[in-house]
């Protein structure tokens, strides 16, 4: 399928966009000794032929995610015309060269007037630019855009320079400014558009619900003239609260080390969701989707009496994604009696064994996994700014484990936390890094 | 102010009878710019005995690092004297009266008997643990092979080494230099021509000599040629005994052409100006640099002479004219002086550069900014201090 793409675009504005963004392009990062002055962009056209488009394959398609492969073609008219000075003194190159390298010039000679620099304008003309070639495109709201060139792109570009008389010079620069665009197109385009797209998509949710709110507030307080402006964000209500609690983290390092182990036989993880079965957890949850939205986090900032039942209704949340692949059945509650005075405290605060659902046999005398029990605690009433709702014993030591283990899906141990996830105020898995897209 | 290696080659050369300004590397020394430190740096040195010495250097540029350095010279060095008995006109690169070479036909010599001195020095710095040394060994009277090695696992090829193979006889002298840095080639000769009144031996005293001097550069590797040649023609008045030097360069390759005048006007002033015009693009340029030296004490005692009106014939010199020159010279050589300002300012950079090196207490300090009036409003480009302690 092919495109017919418009041409006639505002191309003054266009082009005045794209000389900003090429000038930044162009001057940043450290300039190479051969240049005297910076970059400038002379005359930029981006002519009157437009790129032919076609779609060869879309792969992956939904809201925040795309995957496409086109095949473009351009055979246009557009031209750039640059202007810089260079320096004529290759000795003198040679030497900030060293300078720079050898970090100062201690076995450099001291030269005299064959140092001196003499730098000549240099005005580049490039024209009659062809570019043929195979184009993926990966979008994801997570991670922006990506672009990849399957094939080197560039077919002919006419190199035009005010060293046009000089056989030798012009040649040079032809095959210079060919390897540099060739570059361009492989490295610098595509990281330059990630940068870019990383502006409009995000991966911070929460920051996008502010944006939100903050827009339906200025909304709602149109009527009385009185917009609150500030922002305000969860670590002000609750500074203490850590972006990832190092409870989690070292609940997460738990799971994964329980997972360190030649037993054919393993714990499952009750409270935990694999990322390769993440999707059938979203499709099975559509209370997820539908819960949290903005509203919930404007009454949550403006309303501190409905934190309770907002907090409640994240837990109920969270007990439902104990459900496993499997087992949907109710989880066992259990409350535990370590000694009197901490009963007190907790009397209110519910836990689940760790160990609920197994029944194999281990090395893991039950004593130690009893007294080391990981709980999941209800958010108190007394403590209405508090998030965090979880403890965990600090003192679990996972011993080497060897005991039978049923064929689980996921055979491959991973060290790496963003395996796993979960849901929460502390850790949204939507924050959490995304896995490594298919190879292209 | 000078580095303590430059103290330590300058009294190594002194003692072996090395004359370093009868090379193409120092023939516009003398109106040379100044350098502005760059960082706060504090060196402290030791000589601890007359053929070892230490030197510590701790620097902040943003970050803290530093330098440790070693030598030993089989030559007794005499000469290095502490930053507490130096005197200032000694501690700081300052005019550098070029004196005509003494050209001997190796009858004074003979008496001397040559002994090959050698000099080595090592220096680490850290962080980074680069490594640079030194070698010189005199391999003849009028010869010595000098290596300069830079030594960190950061550099390409791991390092770079300088050789220099330096020949002098006093009317002439050459270098032969290669550097594995791009494999660079390099000669430089330097000619002095003998005058008309020393040629008829009319003169009793001269102080006057005209060099000519080239380069010449190739790197292999990048295929950067380099050339230059210079004259330089330095004298003293007769009437007055100042110092005067004045240089021609020439670029023939870049069509860049520079001359310089210098003037130690009395001994405690000194005025420079460079003209650089090129002959291909018309840039022109002109500098304009000066020294001023402050007394310690209030009572100072100028030359003040009185002129004879009396023309004296040109081939008779007095030994009265001998007189004026050394009394100048040792009027400089024996004021006490405390501290001294230095000024440049060019044209074409729109900048000027202030540098203060003075003496407090038994420490060298050498401070200096370089401001830039290219904008509206003027940025200083570089600032910095130097601390100098040596024992």
């Amino acid at each position: 399928m092919s495109c017919d793409i418009k041409w006639n675009f505002d191309k003054k504005l266009m082009e005045s966009w794209s000389k900003e963004l090429l000038d930044d392009a162009l001057n940043s990062g450290s300039k190479s000794n051969f240049l005297t002055s910076k970059i400038t962009i002379n005359d930029l056209n981006f002519g009157n032929i437009a790129p032919e488009v076609e779609i060869l394959e879309i792969g992956d398609i939904a809201n925040d995610k795309f995957r496409g492969i086109f095949k473009i073609k351009y055979y246009g008219d557009s031209f750039i015309e640059l202007k810089t000075s260079i320096q004529a003194n290759l000795l003198n190159v040679y030497i900030k060269n060293s300078k720079q390298e050898l970090n100062g010039d201690f076995t450099l000679p001291n030269f005299k007037l064959a140092k001196e620099s003499f730098s000549i304008p240099l005005i580049i003309k490039l024209s009659d630019i062809q570019l043929s070639g195979i184009i993926i495109v990966v979008f994801s709201k997570l991670k922006g855009l990506t672009l990849v060139f399957k094939n080197d792109p560039l077919e002919n570009i006419n190199v035009n320079s005010s060293f046009q008389n000089v056989e030798i010079i012009e040649n040079f620069l032809q095959k210079k400014i060919e390897i540099q665009i060739r570059d361009l197109f492989r490295d610098v385009l595509p990281s330059v558009l990630n940068k870019l797209s990383q502006k409009y998509t995000t991966s911070n949710l929460i920051n996008q619900l502010y944006q939100q709110r903050k827009n339906s507030e200025i909304n709602d307080n149109s009527n009385n003239g009185n917009i609150d402006n500030k922002r305000i964000l969860l670590s002000e209500i609750n500074p203490m609260e850590p972006e990832l609690s190092p409870a989690n983290m070292l609940r997460l390092s738990t799971l994964i080390k329980s997972r360190q182990s030649f037993g054919l036989n393993i714990l499952p993880m009750n409270d935990v969701i694999q990322r390769q079965n993440l999707h059938k957890f979203t499709n099975q949850n559509e209370i997820f989707k539908k819960k949290i939205n903005i509203s919930y986090l404007n009454k949550f900032i403006n309303n501190n009496s409905n934190m309770n039942n907002i907090l409640i209704q994240i837990s109920k949340i969270q007990s439902n994604f104990y459900l496993n692949e499997n087992k949907r059945d109710n989880l066992k509650k259990r409350k535990i009696k370590l000694n009197n005075k901490r009963q007190k405290e907790n009397d209110k605060m519910e836990s689940i064994d760790l160990k609920s659902n197994d029944s194999s046999k281990t090395l893991i005398d039950e004593e130690q996994l009893k007294s080391n029990e990981i709980k999941i605690i209800q958010p108190s009433t007394n403590k209405s700014h508090s998030i965090e709702s979880q403890t965990m014993d600090l003192n679990y030591k996972p011993i080497l484990h060897f005991y039978n283990r049923p064929n689980s899906p996921s055979t491959t141990t991973s060290t790496k936390s963003h395996k796993f996830t979960n849901i929460g105020l502390g850790y949204n898995w939507m924050d959490s890094p995304p896995p490594p897209y298919q190879q292209l | 102010m000078r580095e303590f290696m430059d103290s330590v080659l300058r009294s190594f050369y002194k003692s072996t009878g090395w004359k370093e300004d009868n090379f193409y590397e120092n023939v516009v020394s003398t109106s040379e710019d100044f350098p502005i430190p760059t960082d706060l740096k504090f060196n402290i040195a030791s000589k601890s005995t007359d053929y070892t010495a230490t030197s510590l250097v701790v620097s902040n540029s943003g970050v803290i690092n530093g330098s440790i350095a070693y030598l030993y010279s089989s030559s007794p060095l005499k000469d290095l004297l502490g930053t507490a008995d130096i005197s200032l006109q000694e501690a700081i690169a300052s005019y550098k009266v070029i004196r005509p070479p003494s050209i001997t036909n190796g009858q004074t010599d003979l008496n001397k008997e040559f002994q090959s001195q050698s000099l080595y020095y090592g220096r680490m710095y850290f962080p980074g643990s680069a490594l640079e040394a030194m070698v010189i060994k005199r391999i003849s009277q009028s010869s010595q092979l000098l290596v300069k090695c830079v030594s960190s696992d950061k550099l390409k090829n791991n390092g770079t080494m300088t050789f220099y193979f330096q020949q002098d006889s006093g009317r002439f002298a050459r270098e032969f230099i290669y550097s594995t840095n791009e494999s660079l080639f390099g000669l430089r000769c330097l000619y002095n021509f003998s005058q008309g009144a020393e040629r008829l031996n009319t003169a009793l005293y001269n102080n006057s000599s005209l060099s000519l001097g080239c380069e010449l550069w190739y790197g292999v590797l990048n295929m950067s040629p380099g050339v230059s040649t210079s004259m330089r023609y330095s004298t003293q008045s007769t009437a007055t005994g100042q110092p005067l030097t004045m240089t021609l360069a020439l670029n023939p390759l870049l069509g860049h052409i520079s001359s310089t005048y210098s003037v130690k006007t009395s001994a405690n002033s000194t005025f420079s100006s460079r003209y650089d015009f090129n002959l291909f693009s018309y840039d022109s340029d002109l500098a304009f640099g000066c020294e001023l030296w402050k007394y310690k004490s209030n009572d100072i005692s100028l030359p003040i002479r009185k002129v004879n009106p009396v023309l004296v014939p040109h081939s008779k010199h007095s030994s009265y004219d001998q007189s004026v020159l050394e009394a100048f010279e040792s009027l400089v050589k024996d004021t006490d002086f405390s501290s001294v300002i230095k000024l440049s300012t060019g044209i074409n950079d729109r900048n000027l550069k202030l540098a203060w090196e003075g003496k407090y207490k038994d420490f060298l300090i050498s401070s200096g900014v370089d401001i830039r009036f290219k904008s509206q409003v003027p940025e200083v480009q570089t600032c910095g201090l130097q601390i100098q302690y040596r024992s």
